[in-house]
């Protein structure tokens, strides 16, 4: 009998059977039997229901609890850390194990995980990615369990350790184990319980870091590959371990769920790998609010549009096990498996070259960039003057022309292969102090010095630069990027510096330097470069204008205090318009300027044909001690910042002001006496617009101008033997068609500079405070310098400013804008120096064995004069991004963050406009005792019949 | 008398099925609340468990104070018994509102007890525990609840539901106000309570929790040394 006879007979029993059953009386008691097991299965069916409801519940009010005993302390006593770490309070300091590992990679993985075993997938993965990293000096940390805050497996050492056990042995059971952990990523989630959860999971990545040699502060990059929730785990730890290992963060996130309510915004770049079957993490993105494009405030959604996530597709493939990213039998259409594709995009990430980026989050549109405008700098430089080869560096010069500097020279930025071999950037020497003339001509290495509040400075602000995609836009639209050091990682400040224009052409004076002569020659620095328009400089005043733009001037003569030196003949190069068609100066009539007979300051260098070329002027009375007026008494002087110092802007066209605001009715020359040699001097700096026949665009009229601070010192001025201003400037800039770079520039490249400066286009008020309590304080052996702190975070905020924290590009929004991230930075300043006056025991100590000395009752005023700042500046609340580093990112547009904006925006509404945060800090010194000296410039030099000066508009009366 | 009043249920016996009713907004509860005798010990108890509930639903607090065991569930009674408190200020305000707005005169007592039922949604309070779920619950057994007082207050007045609301809404404005007023003291008596209860000053405030949540790990000193970047001038520093 073969099978089919067998099936045909039971087939006729079955239906003789049935027949049976159906058609005799017997029918009705099977109806009612059937009724009663359909009413039992239903039963049975909601039984099941509920209980499956109740565990679920059960489960989730269960959930928290791990992560909050573990806080609260309740588990008791320390247990083994080596591979339970059950100490909430205290890492405990491991074996120093020191490591020169470039890279620490960190794996989380996903929900399956009951055990530090691996399932079998994410074993092999494990296996060949620490097998293909072999010889990269990596150093890979796998032995994590994300989902307990304490880095308990569920399989040991729990009440519950033998039912686990059991479930990891039946693959039938395993759901029990994704929902127990599924909760436990809703915990990390969880906006009251994720803080507490990520900071125990946290306190794990770090205990195996620091015991697997990671060096905090060292900068060494951090890679976490968080698979399915890991994902979330991982990003939840990221704030913990910027804050302990101040550490440059990449997440990789495999098919990883991430709710982005975390701070994604704080991760160098997060790659996100999903593939097109992957359900679980689709439905994240659906689950999560913060991950909806409508809600744009979120973190999520910032990080994104600052291009810092990176969405890379695998393909068809699931969520996990089979066909997940990982199975090696699931074949894709290119004949690759999962694991290798997955392998190879990990590995592409993790070994990338500095420099290169193989997965960016945002690539520039090149339908765009085919329709670039030129920027203002690409057109200036076409001009020969304005590049650096057209001035030999080799030239003599009569004593007519001194430099401008003790070092000066240009900034070269290494190629990115050579970054760590140069720590730095190159410099090439043109001018060197007598005692290191062999330099002259060189290109030797330029670095920070060692010193450690250097070298904290400097680590604070690397960052790494990706381009996002308003940069790209940014620089289609003819603005100037670092474009040189897009997709570097950890660009430090004179790289930031070197590499902010497309050619090195930045010409630097330094201070503070010291000269290492070992096998490479290298100057070590402690000051910012200081950006210089023109190397040498003389005194004249112009005689006679010659065709081809050449100029007959004669020399100041030291003597007899004249102009009637020796006569000279250079060159005024013909300078190149700008997008508008102004032109940024001219010489025309200067010799009928009323500045040429006190005067010119003419800085440039000499040309291959031996003449000097003059490109930037300066008018000598305007940095004299001579105050054209003064102004006494203090209702005057107030009245004079509110209303006054810009009123007839139009009608001084060509000239310009200096006066002396001398509120407390000072005798005239105790006042200009008390302005000493070497005296460093705060400065506030405003610009207006350009008005008349090339007017720029200003909307209703309205011309909000620029804002920067500065600082100016006293100096004995070389020629003249006599005390004058030099002036310097902190500007922060956000990036712009002319090339001008955010960062310490003299008043010759801001200003003076002929084709790159505002002196012929612009009207310019920089006000100088004299103010007492600003002045040096000393504490026994200890000195301190309150302009050092406001130094020092300007500083920050303008190489913050050359990357766009790590965006490529800054914009000028009404949160973030010259004068906001100035006044930030002053308000960070306060707050420090008034932090340390209240921690420093040296100056506490000072202060109560000198109660009545008068320092001590200056110190007391610097701190009403910081209060009294702060409150003007912040009458409502402060803005949270001034407070948390973290939330203060430039480099956001307003369409980014339109609410965030607005509201930062309103809530330092004094320092919205230029010219009102000017006249109120100004309004304040003068309250708190201080002289202020204005000095007003109106479009100086020749005249241009083109242009009109116009004030910045104040809009608050 | 004493035999009738044996025969018929009390509101303790029926504890559940009342509870289950006022969770179906069912309006002939509210009204058998009021006529069965011990209603108010049971509305009482209602109150109570859902306070209960609710401080176990945000225990969170407690925890990242660390506060021991024992002395957590110690603080949970006591934060519950304060709950009752403060229930029985807004019903007064309530009481106030709606005799003052809608010229309603009803007993104080049968409002007491028609709110206290009404609080039975917060008896599931307890499930604001679960992550990420838990704010979500909250909206519903917060938006539930104003539903059952609604119905209440309806079922003992002639107040119409918006009436109700209004009444609601008014007493809670005159909750908040006084508690300006005159709470301060108030508020720092019932904080000084539970911190006493709780054996540490327990820290609300969220930056001070997250100040505490770095507490621990080993964050290198921040340096309040100013780096000296203008250089000559105070050199030997």
């Amino acid at each position: 009998m073969n099978k089919q006879q067998l099936l045909k007979r039971i087939a006729l029993i079955l239906l003789a059977l049935a027949l049976i059953v159906f058609l005799s009386p017997a029918n009705a008691w099977w109806v009612q039997w059937y009724a009663f097991v359909q009413n039992q299965l239903l039963n049975l069916l909601l039984d099941g229901g509920r209980i499956l409801g109740i565990s679920f519940i059960l489960a989730g009010l269960l959930a928290p609890f791990e992560a909050l005993g573990w806080w609260a302390g309740w588990y008791g006593g320390n247990r083994d850390t080596t591979t339970l770490s059950f100490n909430r309070n205290k890492i405990v300091p491991t074996k120093k194990v020191s490591s020169t590992a470039a890279q620490y990679i960190v794996y989380l993985d996903g929900i399956g995980k009951s055990s530090f075993k691996h399932s079998f997938r994410v074993e092999k993965f494990l296996q060949r990615l620490e097998a293909s990293l072999a010889s990269k000096n990596c150093i890979l940390i796998k032995d994590i369990v994300p989902y307990s805050v304490i880095n308990l497996p569920l399989t040991i050492g729990r009440p519950l350790a033998e039912v686990w056990q059991w479930i990891e042995r039946r693959t039938k059971f395993k759901v029990l184990i994704l929902l127990r952990n599924m909760f436990q990523v809703a915990v990390s989630v969880d906006s009251r319980y994720g803080p507490i959860y990520n900071r125990g999971t946290a306190q794990i990545i770090i205990d195996r870091l620091l015991s697997r040699g990671y060096q905090p502060g060292s900068g060494t990059l951090i890679t976490l590959i968080g698979y399915s929730g890991g994902g979330q785990i991982s990003l939840g730890a990221v704030p913990y371990l910027k804050k302990v290992l101040a550490a440059p963060i990449d997440v990789i996130s495999l098919a990883g769920v991430i709710s982005g309510n975390n701070e994604v915004a704080q991760v160098e770049h997060l790659y996100h790998l999903v593939g097109e079957k992957d359900r679980v993490a689709r439905f994240t993105s659906f689950m999560f609010p913060q991950r909806w494009p409508i809600i744009s405030w979120s973190n999520w959604n910032l990080a994104k549009s600052r291009g810092e996530i990176s969405f890379i597709s695998l393909g068809k493939v699931g969520h996990d096990a089979k066909n997940g990213p990982l199975d090696e039998t699931a074949i894709l259409a290119d004949g690759c498996n999962h694991l290798e594709q997955t392998l190879d995009i990990i590995l592409r990430i993790l070994t990338r070259a500095d420099g290169q980026e193989p997965y960016p989050a945002a690539i520039p549109d090149y339908k765009e960039i085919a329709s670039k405008i030129v920027s203002d700098y690409a057109n200036y430089v076409q001009a020969d003057f304005n590049q650096p080869d057209y001035y030999p560096i080799e030239q003599s010069y009569s004593k007519e022309y001194l430099p401008v500097g003790e070092w000066l020279g240009r900034l070269i930025l290494p190629d990115v292969t050579e970054r760590s071999r140069v720590g730095g950037v190159y410099f090439e020497v043109h001018h060197a102090p007598k005692t290191q003339q062999d330099l002259i001509g060189q290109k030797i290495y330029l670095r920070w010095s060692d010193r450690p509040d250097i070298q904290a400075y400097v680590n604070q602000v690397k960052i790494r630069i990706d381009f996002s995609e308003q940069a790209y836009e940014s620089v289609a639209n003819g603005i100037v990027h670092p474009t040189r050091l897009n997709h570097w990682r950890q660009v430090q400040t004179l790289e930031s510096l070197a590499g902010a224009r497309a050619y090195d052409d930045v010409i630097v004076s330094l201070s503070g330097v010291e000269v290492v002569r070992e096998a490479e020659i290298a100057l070590y620095i402690t000051r910012e470069p200081i950006l210089i328009t023109g190397k040498y400089y003389a005194l004249v005043t112009v005689v006679e204008l010659l065709p081809n733009n050449r100029a007959t001037v004669r020399h100041y003569n030291s003597t007899s205090g004249l102009f009637d030196g020796k006569e000279d003949i250079v060159y005024f190069p013909q300078v190149v318009r700008d997008r508008n068609g102004v032109l940024p100066s001219t010489i025309n009539n200067i010799t009928q300027s009323p500045l040429n007979t006190r005067g010119w300051y003419i800085y440039g260098a000499k040309n291959s044909e031996g003449i000097f070329t003059v490109r930037a002027i300066a008018p000598r009375a305007l940095f004299q001690l001579q105050p054209a007026k003064v102004i006494s008494g203090t209702q005057k002087t107030t009245d004079y910042i509110h209303n006054q110092y810009w009123q007839g802007a139009n009608k001084k066209k060509g000239q310009i002001d200096s006066i002396l605001l001398n509120p407390h009715n000072l005798p005239d020359t105790e006042l200009i006496n008390s302005f000493k040699e070497g005296d460093l001097l705060l400065l506030l700096h405003t610009f207006g617009g350009i008005g008349g026949k090339k007017r720029e665009f200003a909307p209703l009229g309205l011309f909000f101008g620029h804002f920067a601070f500065g600082l100016a010192r006293v100096i004995r001025e070389a020629f003249t033997q006599e005390l004058c201003f030099k002036i310097g400037y902190a500007q922060v800039y956000t990036q712009n068609t002319t090339g001008i770079i955010a960062g310490s520039l003299d008043w010759t490249n801001f200003t003076g500079d002929r084709q790159f400066g505002w002196l012929g286009t612009r009207p310019i008020t920089d006000i100088i405070v004299k103010l007492d309590v600003l002045e040096e304080y000393n504490f026994g052996s200890l000195r301190r310098f309150p302009l050092n702190a406001i130094a020092y975070q300007l500083d920050r905020m303008m190489a913050r400013y050359r990357t766009g924290d790590g965006t490529g590009a800054t914009f000028v929004g009404g949160a973030n804008s010259c004068v906001q991230d100035s006044c930030q930075a002053l308000y960070l300043a306060i707050n420090m120096s008034i932090t340390e006056i209240d921690s420093n025991s040296q100056i506490k100590d000072w202060i109560a064995t000198h109660p009545q000395h008068p320092q001590t009752q200056r110190l007391q005023r610097l701190i009403a004069l910081n209060k009294d700042i702060e409150a003007r500046l912040i009458p409502w609340r402060t803005r949270a991004d001034w407070v948390d580093p973290y939330q203060s990112l430039i480099g956001t547009r307003l369409a980014d963050r339109p609410v965030t904006t607005i509201v930062n925006a309103l809530t330092s509404w004094r320092s919205l406009l230029p010219r009102l945060a000017n006249d109120i800090l100004a309004e304040i010194f003068l309250n708190h005792g201080a002289s202020l000296w204005l000095l007003q410039t109106y479009q100086v030099g020749g005249w241009d019949e083109e242009i009109q000066p116009i004030a910045p508009t104040k809009l608050w009366i | 008398m004493f035999i009738i009043t044996v025969a018929v249920d009390t509101a303790v016996d029926r504890f559940w099925s009342l509870v289950s009713g006022v969770l179906l907004l069912n309006s002939e509860t509210f009204e058998s609340i009021n006529n069965l005798p011990l209603g108010l010990i049971a509305s009482i108890l209602v109150v109570l468990l859902a306070g209960l509930s609710q401080t176990l639903g945000q225990s969170v607090m407690l925890f990242i104070n660390q506060v021991r065991p024992l002395r957590f569930l110690l603080s949970v009674a006591i934060a519950a018994v304060l709950f009752v408190f403060n229930y029985n200020f807004w019903v007064l305000s309530t009481w106030l509102v709606a005799g003052w707005l809608f010229d309603v005169s009803l007993p104080l007592v049968e409002v007491v007890k028609t709110l206290g039922f009404s609080y039975a949604p917060l008896l599931l309070g307890f499930l604001m525990v679960i992550p990420y779920f838990g704010m979500p619950i909250l909206i519903v057994l917060s938006i539930w609840t104003l539903m059952a007082i609604a119905t209440g207050l309806g079922a003992i007045s002639d107040l119409s539901i918006w009436q109700a609301f209004e009444c609601c809404l008014g007493g809670w404005f005159v909750l908040q106000l006084s508690q300006r007023v005159f709470g301060k003291a108030i508020a720092r008596i019932t904080s000084k309570i539970i911190d006493w209860v709780a054996g540490v000053k327990l820290i609300t405030e969220p930056d001070y929790l997250e100040q505490m949540l770095y507490s621990g790990l080993p964050i290198p000193p921040a340096t309040t040394d100013i780096p000296n970047l203008l250089g000559e001038s105070t050199e030997e520093s």
